[in-house]
């Protein structure tokens, strides 16, 4: 019950923190590199079942996700745009669920 | 009710690390990147671990409907967003591969209901039914398809019928989708497996995907 009890209480925070971030900034959506290998119709499934299990596997199958080479996006500064209510809401939703905890 | 709840310490834990990272944004000065970065990068795996991603303990035939199609791909969403900032991330392929493996339900109704209307209904026929379509000829799978097939009599072929399946272009088509991002979830965890207990998931997911 008490396992519960907390992890409703633990939803509702990060509810609350997810409408604040409700998905990654535009700069690393921008061509889902995820969505793009699993509808990917060009893959060849059975050629990276061969390989699977070899070295070097997981290298050619990054190499599929992120053909640039690049894993994980940084995203620029200037497309933030965070205001001073939005962090004291966060701020407070934290500080609410650790002080009644 | 089946849902195993997430161990809440271990959660709290997260929270914990994700406070000190939104912390750390507040008070960041560094302008040449995102300082919610970090944010980013633990929020989607704590929100998939604490909600509940699995649709088999809804209402019967539930992953058939719009809205469990659409529950299915929010919980989808969370994982592939985690992996977008993670793709090492054994865990969310797997979990990933596990929310479209769900999907793999509708095609073994298929083959049951086919089973039905050629055979008279014989509950005994069913799981033979599994193994003649090629689904595997070991005990293990055997007792497997056994327990989705009892699943699946008491929920899916309650909500469609053979004809009702063939006149839906949708569903066909969800399945096809889902065993596709299923098995290349599969394929990434066979990857990124490194502990015993990761080889044995990955390996006895991919078996019974095959």
């Amino acid at each position: 019950m008490l396992q519960r009890t907390g992890l409703i209480k633990l939803r509702r925070v990060l509810r609350t923190i997810r409408k604040h971030f409700p998905q990654p900034t535009d700069d690393v959506l921008a061509g889902n590199a995820i969505d793009k290998f699993l509808d990917d119709s060009h893959l060849c499934e059975d050629k990276l079942s061969e390989e699977a299990g070899s070295d070097g596997f997981l290298d050619s199958i990054m190499k599929i996700i992120f053909p640039n080479g690049e894993s994980l996006k940084q995203p620029k500064a200037s497309s933030l745009g965070r205001c001073i209510s939005t962090d004291c809401n966060i701020y407070f939703s934290f500080e609410l669920y650790f002080t009644s905890s | 009710m089946n849902y195993i709840l997430p161990q809440v310490d271990s959660l709290v834990h997260s929270l914990l690390v994700l406070r000190t990272n939104y912390l750390f944004a507040l008070v960041s000065t560094d302008c040449s990147s995102d300082p919610y970065l970090e944010v980013y990068c633990n929020l989607y795996y704590l929100l998939a671990q604490s909600e509940e991603t699995s649709a088999t303990d809804k209402w019967a035939g539930f992953v058939i409907t719009k809205e469990g199609e659409e529950f299915m791909e929010h919980n989808a969403k969370l994982f592939k967003y985690d992996l977008l900032y993670n793709p090492l991330r054994f865990e969310s392929w797997q979990r990933l591969a596990n929310i479209y493996d769900e999907v793999k339900f509708l095609f073994i109704t298929f083959l049951i209901l086919n089973e039905v209307e050629n055979w008279n209904g014989k509950r005994t026929l069913f799981s033979h039914s599994l193994i003649i379509h090629g689904y595997s000829s070991s005990l293990f799978a055997f007792v497997l398809c056994v327990q989705e097939v009892d699943l699946l009599l008491n929920d899916g072929s309650k909500q469609i019928n053979v004809s009702g399946w063939r006149k839906n272009a949708t569903l066909p088509h969800r399945v096809e989708t889902s065993r596709r991002r299923s098995r290349r979830c599969l394929l990434m965890t066979s990857a990124l497996a490194k502990t015993p207990v990761q080889q044995v998931l990955s390996g006895l997911c991919w078996f019974r995907r095959t």
